[in-house]
């Protein structure tokens, strides 16, 4: 029996036991994964779930009329004001703050990189500022309440110590990795051709890099900045520790704010009894955060669609 | 500019010895500018030379050998470009002729590993010389690239974009007229002329091309290179930008790669037949297609290999 009849002789006479135990293994593998799937996709039901319910009794006891105009947000005090506004305001400082930092310095650095830097550079260069993507929030909440913050006093004396410009200067930093890194993945995607067509034009690196390379790459630039934008929003830890906890209708990022993630830190932290409005009030602040950060990424898929160009 | 035809001619029969018309002359001796800035009056004494003479030499090309880190990729390349012919570089795939091509516009500078020994003049100069200004270079030797790359912008600004490169605050109106004229030359512009503010990406492929085609053109080169300009276009498309090349002859020196012999037959004056990083052959297309001088450039063109 020469090889070949040895194989096809293996494959057609398998047993009948082993032919069912592959079957019920082809089975098994299969619902794990569907396991896996559903595991994901439950949690997240689950999550909206809750926000829905607990909303809709925070609702029937503060009218949506109130929560939305209100300018004060006391709802930890005797006097109870349940106006998300200076919660919206703090956040937006911080988004607005963080975006002027890492928008500009993000965009400048893909550009580098993926036009100017030389092949050695950019092998160093972009895994460090990757690096920058690790570090955890809390130690960023520290560098900027014990280093950032003082600095910026000996400039501002009269700013306090729990203030927003620091933070959305340091919020602004962690994300500048994110907005750097997948613009210049955005762009390095640019066909070499175009590049090439530019400089054969006459053009200069700069030319190319900002007429041609960026605006075929912008669907992703956009993605980029959109992507780090939620992220600063629903960034916690550097605000808790260094914006403040005192929810002010302000646009002044000198002064102590609170942002809608610190308040939801701040009572979960506490010993807020369940039932209570309280309690209650975090998971209004959170159904809010939530569909901030929906909107925001279906407004990006908009954009990018938009866009987009075809290259084939 | 006016085209003048002399192509028509060729097309009927594409192996007649190349003369000059006279048309080349108000484009060479107008608004020339010279490579290096203190050196126009010699560019002007050599162009007055020139006059009048038949297939007068407009690049030359000494002893080029070329490496990339991967090694040796041309060697021992001498050849003559004369004005006004369609000059086709054939051979197998990578046989080298595309990076000949680009060292003629010094677009291989753009690879780290590349290096170059030799030398190629335009006209009186080394354009590989320190102080050549390669912006300038560029614009003198236009290229046309393998598959159509319009910029992410409309088809006005694709045109546009090498002429505002030049002169930044150019009149609105002045811009236009470049458009459009190099649009005609494109024979594109009476298909695209009422959506020049659409997407240059929205167009067919071969109307791509003869875009990119336009946009070459609008900086006013005098040499165009076009690296296989219809490998990725139909037969309709094909023909189209054939045409346009036996038009454009009239008032350009064209260096074409192709890989399809009956298109280098049909529309090139000269042919050279690049092997394995050397030039075999280079002659009168009619020439060299009954009787070519060596063996592998007659195995090439029966089809026996590439």
């Amino acid at each position: 029996m020469n090889v070949t009849e040895e194989v096809r002789s293996v494959e057609f006479e398998l047993p009948a036991a082993k032919v069912r135990m592959r079957k019920i293994k082809e089975r098994l593998i299969y619902s794990a994964l569907l396991g896996c799937v559903l595991i994901s996709v439950l949690t997240t039901v689950g999550i909206i779930l809750s926000l829905i319910t607990e909303t809709f009794s925070f609702f029937q006891e503060v009218p949506l009329g109130q929560f939305l105009t209100d300018t004060r947000w006391t709802p930890l005090f005797a006097d109870k004001h349940f106006g998300i506004m200076p919660l919206v305001a703090g956040t937006l400082i911080i988004l607005v703050g963080a975006s002027l930092v890492a928008l500009p310095i993000g965009l400048a650095s893909a550009l580098y990189l993926s036009t100017y830097a030389k092949p050695g550079v950019r092998k160093v260069v972009k895994p460090l500022l990757e690096v920058l993507a690790g570090i955890p929030t809390v130690v960023y909440g520290y560098f900027a309440l014990t280093f950032v913050t003082p600095l910026l006093r000996t400039f501002i004396p009269d700013m306090s110590i729990f203030n927003a410009l620091s933070a959305s200067i340091v919020v602004g930093i962690m994300i500048i990795p994110m907005v750097s890194s997948l613009s210049e993945d955005a762009l390095v995607a640019v066909p070499h051709s175009l590049r090439e067509a530019g400089f054969a034009l006459g053009a200069t690196k700069f030319e190319v890099a900002t007429k041609i390379v960026l605006p075929a790459g912008l669907s992703g630039v956009i993605a980029s900045f959109i992507l780090a934008i939620s992220r600063a929003i629903g960034e916690t830890m550097i605000v808790t520790l260094a914006a403040g906890s005192t929810p002010k209708l302000t646009l002044n990022p000198l002064e102590s704010i609170q942002t809608m993630t610190a308040y939801i830190v701040q009572v979960s932290m506490g010993d807020t009894p369940h039932g209570t409005i309280v309690y209650k009030t975090i998971f209004a602040v959170g159904m809010l955060l939530f569909l901030i950060t929906l909107a925001m990424n279906i407004i990006g898929q908009m954009v990018t669609r938009r866009y987009r160009e075809v290259y084939e | 500019m006016i085209l003048k035809d002399p192509a028509k001619d060729s097309i009927k029969d594409p192996f007649v010895p190349l003369t000059i018309p006279g048309a080349l002359e108000k484009n060479r001796n107008g608004d020339q500018k010279s490579l290096l800035g203190n050196q126009k009056n010699l560019l002007k004494g050599e162009k007055a030379s020139l006059k009048n003479q038949e297939n007068s030499l407009r690049m030359e090309v000494k002893n080029l050998d070329a490496w990339y880190s991967s090694g040796q990729v041309l060697e021992r390349i001498n050849l003559p470009i004369f004005e006004n012919e369609i000059l086709a570089l054939i051979g197998p795939s990578g046989c080298g002729k595309s990076t000949f091509l680009r060292c003629l516009n010094r677009l291989n500078d753009l690879i780290k590993s590349f290096r170059l020994q030799g030398q190629i003049k335009l006209d009186d100069f080394d354009i590989y010389d320190p102080g050549i200004d390669l912006a300038i270079l560029r614009r003198k030797v236009g290229m046309v690239f393998q598959h159509p790359n319009p910029f992410p912008m409309s088809i006005f600004d694709n045109v546009a974009f090498g002429v505002r490169e030049i002169n930044r605050r150019i009149k609105r109106t002045e811009l236009a007229e470049i458009v459009e004229e190099s649009l005609r030359q494109a024979s594109l512009w009476d298909e695209v002329k009422d959506k020049l503010n659409v997407s240059g990406l929205s167009l067919s492929g071969g109307q791509q091309q003869r875009l990119c085609i336009a946009r070459a053109l609008a900086v006013r080169p005098e040499i165009i290179m076009l690296d296989e300009p219809c490998s990725s276009l139909d037969p309709v498309s094909t023909a189209h930008i054939e045409e346009l090349l036996l038009m454009l002859r009239a008032d350009y020196t064209i260096i074409i790669v192709t890989h399809n012999l009956a298109q280098a037959r049909r529309i090139s004056h000269r042919m050279a037949f690049f092997l394995s990083g050397r030039l075999i052959e280079h002659g009168n297309t009619a020439e060299m297609s009954i009787r070519p001088q060596c063996e592998e450039t007659e195995n090439y063109l029966c089809g026996r290999f590439g």
